[in-house]
């Protein structure tokens, strides 16, 4: 095959990303046999598969983690998804505020998650937040990130408010694209707003709400900045009730200084993914 | 009439739907910010007082106190986050053309370099690590600014070729008639007509580059430290500082919801990498 200029123009690319796959993955293999620490990171002692053991078998960390994440990504995708649609829905019937209604609705995507994830950790602490002390103006449970069984629906919570938006803006943005003839047919035959919904505006949408459910999915499945910041993937250790996969893979490579065991879990993340990506690819080819 | 105070009271009730979420969205930014004109004291006082003289001085203190090392993290951020969007946009354009105009690599090189926005960074995290150690990139702008490729390249490609593909053959050939060679005619003639699509992507580059936190925390220590990390290190090391820290977090959003007005139009085509034109 000859180089010829379309060649040559992604050749820049190409080698950038090249650098990011062959030797990241090949080297992480690698570290993932390892007993690999900060201190012996050139010359680590050969582990076996130790790692793995730890990961999947004695120390069950990568499946709590993976489980923590799957329910993680449940919980925000659908409730982003069912705001979103809402809101959506909402605002396309509202006339004259659309643009202005817009513009503050997507507010909160623009807070960088670090920082949504330190107001979080402020507005929630038990003497001076308040989170809690409206909770308890209003008779209300006092929510804390310390108890196990609300620590994932707290983080959830801050992450539902910042990118319902996201949500918000694909359904919208898809909504105003629709084909006017459609909705006026629907309107002239009488087809309640129900109905309107459930047979022209749901099949129409179907493409927007897919790219829209798997673009929030990818990014919610490497959330790291929030349940990081507001209790470090805890309470609880090393797998705590908000140690996403990865929480789990920073904790493990930098906190107690077991990069092996944080390999061994990133590759069994990427093989976990990579039979996700080709199922789905697989799917919306169709 | 009757069918009129329903159809009316359908309407109230949407109204009210929408002005929750409202209250929702907007509530808490308002908390910070009023959070930032208080006292470091009054900002943290149960119950929070209703009146009170407004105190601007943490947003001056933020620029000329010493004490926070605010002014070299923010530098920093731009720095990296003006460099990573940069040298995507310059690598990634003439890729997204020759993509775009020559069907390059077909559908496996696109869904290739797509499949990086959909890798977790957490997958690089470990051997570039040990990598930076070795090659001296830790704690460098440039060590950040390759890092942040990994996620800007597949982002500027996808918006940029969803932009060339908008555009009109006819513009190049024509000037290629005229004699240009095509590549000349890719820089002066495509590289201008393109340019809404060029901003709109070099802001998505520099936003998602400034509010990184995850390759910033790990591949920076004190030199190269963004303001995301410096925020996170404010939290342990100022802990009593509440309003200034509530000041910086509103001197960091207002930037970026700018930004966002800016490039409102291209917005939803930027975040669904070209799959919708919004």
């Amino acid at each position: 095959m000859r180089l010829r200029l379309e060649h040559l123009l992604v050749l820049p690319v190409v080698l950038t990303l090249l650098i990011f796959t062959l030797y990241p993955f090949l080297y992480q293999i690698y570290l993932s046999f390892t007993n690999a620490s900060i201190y012996n990171y050139l010359n680590p002692p050969f582990a076996g598969v130790d790692n793995y053991v730890s990961n999947l078998v004695s120390e069950s960390l990568f499946w709590d983690s993976m489980r923590v994440t799957a329910t993680f990504v449940i919980i925000v995708v659908s409730s982003e998804f069912l705001l979103g649609l809402g809101v959506a829905l909402l605002v396309f019937q509202m006339q004259r505020t659309q643009k202005i209604l817009m513009t503050l609705f997507i507010l909160p995507m623009s807070m960088a998650p670090v920082y949504l994830g330190i107001i979080g950790r402020i507005s929630l602490h038990n003497l001076v937040g308040i989170i809690p002390y409206l909770e308890r103006v209003l008779g209300l449970p006092i929510l804390s990130y310390t108890n196990p069984t609300q620590a994932l629906f707290i983080v959830s919570m801050f992450d539902i408010w910042q990118w319902t938006p996201f949500m918000f803006l694909i359904i919208f943005s898809g909504l105003v694209a629709l084909p006017h003839e459609a909705l006026d047919a629907a309107q002239v035959d009488g087809a309640s707003g129900l109905a309107t919904f459930r047979h022209v505006i749901l099949p129409l949408l179907r493409p927007v709400l897919l790219v829209g459910l798997v673009i929030r999915a990818m990014d919610a499945i490497r959330t790291f900045d929030i349940p990081y910041i507001i209790n470090q993937g805890g309470p609880g250790a090393p797998v705590g009730e908000t140690t996403t996969i990865s929480v789990l893979i920073y904790k493990l490579s930098f906190a107690y200084n077991r990069i092996g065991t944080g390999a061994a879990a990133a590759v069994l993340l990427s093989i976990v993914l990579g039979i996700v990506f080709s199922r789905a690819t697989k799917y919306l080819m169709k | 009439m009757d069918a009129l105070t329903k159809k009316k009271s359908v309407a109230l009730f949407k109204w009210f739907l929408v002005t929750v979420w409202l209250l929702v969205v907007v509530l808490p930014v308002l908390w910070v910010f009023l959070m930032s004109i208080k006292t470091n004291a009054q900002a943290i006082e149960i119950p929070p007082p209703w009146s009170f003289e407004p105190d601007w001085s943490h947003y001056i203190q933020l620029f000329f106190s010493e004490r926070f090392e605010l002014r070299p993290s923010m530098f920093n951020s731009v720095v990296i986050s003006l460099g990573s969007a940069a040298l995507s946009i310059a690598l990634s354009f003439p890729a997204a053309y020759s993509i775009s105009r020559f069907r390059t690599g077909g559908q496996n090189l696109a869904f290739w370099i797509l499949s990086f926005r959909m890798l977790p960074p957490v997958l690089f995290m470990i051997p570039m690590f040990t990598l930076y150690l070795q090659l001296g990139l830790m704690d460098t702008h440039i060590g950040l600014i390759i890092m942040y490729l990994t996620f800007n390249i597949p982002l500027s490609v996808w918006v940029l070729k969803s932009f060339l593909d908008d555009l009109p053959k006819e513009f190049e050939e024509s000037a290629m008639v005229d004699g240009c060679s095509r590549f000349e005619a890719m820089f002066r003639i495509v590289f201008p007509l393109c340019s809404p699509g060029i901003i709109a992507v070099a802001i998505l580059c520099f936003f998602f580059s400034f509010n990184e936190f995850l390759f910033a925390m790990v591949f920076t220590t004190r030199q190269a430290r963004t303001m995301t990390v410096m925020a996170s290190i404010f939290v342990t090391q100022y802990t009593y500082l509440w309003a200034d820290l509530a000041a910086s977090v509103i001197l960091m959003v207002i930037p970026m919801m700018i930004f966002v007005a800016i490039i409102q139009k291209e917005l939803v085509r930027g975040l669904t990498m070209g799959a919708i034109k919004g």
